[in-house]
């Protein structure tokens, strides 16, 4: 979520007035940062996660399980910690848990961090040398010297957490990783009541069923005007609330997704939703069910909260030019849909399972602001993959930008204007073809030479599968793009590992000058795939023939197949067949030899995925499907109950807590 | 008329990552040469007219891929991590004459066809000695069972070998050493002998990820870096470069074998992508 500034956001019908003074300083800002950083080069590396979680109250008397709505005050205390610990330097910490094999006494070292840093850091005489203090806070710090950070989400029973610092650019830096993703897990935990547990789940099951917040909050506010989510349930910081409402004024009706229901046994079968108030009569809106957005056979959802109240794991690196950003930004848009199948976990929503594994279309739907007439000739909401490929590659061919997009004509022709490159300016021009959502009164008039609160007033919520994203001005940080597709993982040990396999896939892609374009219609395609149940083994992809340089010599060149996810990370297993993205990484990987330490720990993350694509172990999606289908008080009607839905959330707690589960991580070694 | 001239060949392979569909060949810790020998019978060579030392240019043919002019650096050389790993395939009769040559030779060649004149990491491959005995390889029988068979001659050739790399780390042209191949004992000969302590050594013990205890704390008592390799103990035989050679040059017949080869490796180091790696080698034939 963007920076969350102070002051009166308006309304819809007041924002309207500024829309196209906010998008023509957008542009206005645009400009001056890539005038003022188009030559800033030789940029490291450096990256970074986002962790979202859902926190979850859990009653084991009444064996329910809700999400917790004390978002504030869980933020506030984490914020002191913050404030408190932010000056130490944790590389000690880090120094410590690498030297360490054995996991219970890792475990133990991170517990202690996490209540304490300072302490530790003192009793095991880390600091103790303040020469090396002072020569490493004169360094830019990173990931491993800086405590955590926690940021507030959409939804009021969420939490954001990402490095203090961003990890640096050596493969040695991957180690800290996992350590700093638990580090986050356990400082949160120490700031929850002893019934909550924080999740790293992409959603909450039963999401929208009666009662499932704690506290208990009846469904009828003004804001979203949503049958099944109380407004209680919206971070209470005035952007969201006015994100939520400004989208379903602008849209005309309230916003409508409709998930297929898995078909069980004891289904009733045409579904009607029995649990659709149809006949509710509260708001306007209320109509809108009746009047057909509420489609039979699915699970209808009707409120921003069932899409943004999801968590994603989702990765930023820096580019060392804008070239360069450029390229990635368009090498890792293929990568994204096949991603999203590998990291899949969201099969229930609104306490029924789902006939999809993903939450992408989901979270498309709740920001889908579009009106009626629009739904006619914009191709898709602001949250969806990506629409158009922007380097100046010469590999990357005009025909392969083939979906029909709408842009800024004004924004367009402003950015040529003054200079901007053809691909680049219809990029720009088309994530300003959409409204700024959120427009503070106080905030309006704005420097355009410092402030870039216009620019990304826009492109942060233009929600695409990668995000491409210029210097900030005043600050040292380069050209970025964000790699956004991926779900959640249940341990951080996952998350890691998906992490790390997209960090040293870019680094391949540029290595070996991989060439993975293909049309955006074909990734198009596979985004809709990824979504299906069990994608992994039900579906195939559309990839690059042939991606290496070598290509232009062959008659694959320009030729586009369909592979499964087996083939496309563990390869097909025959003569001149496509190797597989694992073995690309393993190439890297061995290539550039970090010490043997460094290489086992990647080894681990790496066969994960290898055993996730090829079916070895299964995605969360699977996992939990399993689960709620072969729990003894499931009833084959697809419905998750509040007995399924706790027992399944202690089951993922015990896995978090380190009770090994073979059928979703894999075999060890 | 001079009779069984010895004649020497330098081969390079060019980069072989940008070339990959034909080279994924490291992707395993498996030990294989695949990705040179590929790479050797994939390459077009031609003959590498460069300017540089008449003196080590005698009697010396450069082959270099058609469609791969070899590149100079761009950028300030700071600005990447060079890793060079030297295999001494000289095992039949070491000289340290001849590994002098060697030394000279490798850094006439990374400066001729690359502009480079200082590598970071210098990893040395010496003949004979495994971590690891290969089971069931035809080359076993070349390589001591413990360090209690090395020659004491042979023992002393690394020492002799390593004062050479002392000088070019007191010249400035590399930065630290390493050793491959090398257990403990072997390690203790060494450093028992030498002044710049080797930075690291690295081994190959196949898939496995359980270091061996002893080596482990030997390596945290010399602050010891360790890493794996997959590279075969004789890197290129006789009749694979041969095989190569007949190719390039069908009007060499005569049989060849290798006295060295270099692999390098060129990060750049803020971003950790592979700039360029790939190999030379030396041969020599009888004319």
């Amino acid at each position: 979520m963007g920076l969350l500034v102070l002051g009166t956001p308006l309304d819809w019908p007041e924002s309207k007035k500024y829309c196209d003074y906010v998008r023509e300083n957008g542009i206005m800002q645009f400009l001056h940062m890539y005038d003022t950083y188009i030559s800033k080069k030789q940029d490291v590396l450096l990256w970074g996660d986002e962790i979202e979680c859902i926190v979850v109250s859990m009653d084991d008397k009444s064996k329910k399980a809700r999400v917790s709505l004390r978002q504030e005050d869980i933020l506030n205390a984490l914020g002191k910690y913050e404030e408190t610990f932010r000056h130490v330097d944790f590389g000690p910490v880090y120094a410590a848990l690498r030297n360490e094999t054995c996991p219970k006494k890792i475990d133990a070292i991170l517990s202690e961090v996490a209540k304490n840093p300072a302490d530790y850091v003192e009793r095991i005489g880390g600091n103790s040398n303040k020469d090396t203090i002072e020569i490493t806070s004169s360094t830019k710090p990173h990931a491993q010297n800086a405590v955590p950070t926690f940021h507030p989400e959409y939804g009021r029973y969420m939490l954001e957490s990402t490095p203090g610092a961003p990890y640096g650019s050596t493969l040695k830096d991957f180690t800290f990783v996992e350590y700093n993703m638990r580090l986050r897990r356990k400082i949160i935990e120490n700031h929850l009541l002893p019934n909550e547990l924080p999740l790293t789940i992409t959603n909450f099951f039963r999401l929208g069923t009666p009662g499932f917040t704690d506290p208990e909050v009846e469904a009828n506010g003004a804001i979203s005007r949503s049958f099944f989510l109380p407004d209680d349930v919206i971070n209470t910081h005035v952007r969201f609330p006015t994100l939520t409402a400004n989208i379903r004024q602008r849209r005309g009706r309230k916003v409508a997704m409709n998930v297929p229901i898995f078909f069980d046994k004891n289904t009733i079968k045409p579904f009607h939703d029995p649990t659709v108030p149809w006949d509710r009569n509260l708001f306007p809106e209320d109509a809108n069910a009746r009047d057909g957005a509420a489609l039979d056979n699915h699970i209808y959802m009707d409120s921003m909260g069932f899409g943004m109240g999801c968590c994603c794991l989702q990765i930023t690196f820096q580019a060392k030019s804008c070239d360069e950003a450029r390229l990635l930004y368009d090498q890792l848009t293929p990568i994204t849909p096949l991603m999203l199948a590998l990291s899949a976990g969201t099969p229930a929503f609104r306490g029924y399972l789902a006939d999809q594994d993903c939450r992408w279309n989901v979270i498309a739907g709740a920001v889908d602001d579009r009106t009626e007439e629009e739904m006619k000739t914009v191709p898709k909401s602001r949250y969806d993959s990506v629409d158009l490929y922007i380097s100046n590659d010469k590999r990357n061919l005009p025909e392969y930008n083939d979906v029909p997009v709408v842009i800024n004509q004004d924004c367009y022709d402003k950015l040529i204007k003054d200079c901007i490159d053809e691909r680049l300016a219809k990029h720009m021009a088309h994530i300003f073809s959409r409204d700024p959502l959120v427009i503070f009164s106080d905030s309006i008039l704005q420097d355009n030479s410092v402030s870039n609160a216009h620019f990304e007033n826009l492109n942060s919520t233009n929600w695409q599968s990668m995000r491409f994203k210029p210097p900030p001005p005043g600050s040292d940080i380069g050209w970025r793009v964000e790699f956004r597709s991926m779900e959640i993982q249940i341990t951080d040990f996952e998350n890691a590992a998906y992490s790390i396999f997209v960090v040293m896939l870019s680094r391949a892609i540029l290595s070996f000058n991989l060439n993975l374009y293909m049309p955006i219609s074909l990734v198009d395609e596979n985004m809709k795939a990824a979504h299906a149940r069990d994608a992994i083994h039900r579906k195939k992809f559309w990839f690059r023939c042939n991606p290496f340089p070598d290509a232009s010599t062959d008659d694959e060149s320009g030729q586009f197949r369909q592979l499964t996810i087996d083939e496309l990370f563990n390869g097909e297993h025959r003569e001149n067949g496509f190797p597989g993205l694992i073995t690309i990484v393993r190439s890297y990987l061995y290539s550039c030899n970090p010490d043997a330490k460094t290489i086992c720990l990647i080894e681990r993350y790496i066969r994960l995925i290898s055993q996730r694509a090829n079916g070895q172990c299964l995605t969360a999606a699977s996992w939990i499907r399993n689960f709620i289908t072969t729990h003894p008080s499931y009833k084959q009607d697809s419905v998750v109950n509040d007995e399924i839905n706790y027992d399944l959330i202690r089951r993922i707690a015990k896995i978090v807590d380190g009770d090994y589960d073979d059928t979703l991580l894999g075999k060890c070694s | 008329m001079i009779q069984n001239e010895k004649k020497h060949l330098i081969l390079y392979t060019g980069d072989v990552t940008k070339n990959l569909k034909s080279g994924i060949w490291n992707a395993s810790r498996i030990k294989s040469n695949l990705e040179l020998v590929k790479a050797l019978e994939n390459v077009k060579l031609t003959k590498f007219t460069g300017d540089g030392d008449e003196n080590l240019k005698k009697n010396i043919k450069v082959l270099v891929p058609v469609n791969e002019k070899p590149q100079k650096l761009d950028g300030k050389q700071e600005e990447y991590e060079i890793i060079v790993k030297l295999f001494f395939l000289d095992g039949e009769n070491i000289d340290i004459k001849k590994r002098e040559e060697t030394l000279s030779q490798v850094f006439y060649n990374l400066h001729m066809l690359f502009g480079i004149d200082f590598v970071s990491t210098l990893v040395v491959s010496f003949p004979h000695i495994t971590f690891l005995k290969e089971s069931g390889n035809s080359s076993s029988n070349e390589i001591y069972d413990s360090i209690d068979e090395i020659p004491p001659q042979e023992i002393q050739s690394w020492v002799d070998t390593w004062k050479l790399l002392e000088e070019k780390v007191g010249e400035g042209k590399i930065g630290t050493l390493g050793v491959s191949e090398f257990g403990v004992n072997e390690l203790q000969r060494l450093i028992s002998s030498v002044n710049v302590v080797p930075e690291s050594t690295q081994i190959n013990i196949g898939q496995n990820c359980k270091l061996p205890n002893d080596l482990l704390n030997f390596a945290d008592r010399h602050h010891l870096k360790l890493f794996f390799h997959s590279d075969p103990s004789a890197l290129l035989s006789e009749s694979e470069i041969t095989s190569v050679i007949h190719k390039a040059c069908p009007e060499i017949p005569n049989p060849a074998r290798v006295d060295w080869v270099i692999r390098y490796t060129i990060l750049t180091r803020h971003t950790a992508v592979i700039h360029q790696k790939g190999y030379i080698v030396q041969s020599t034939y009888t004319e």
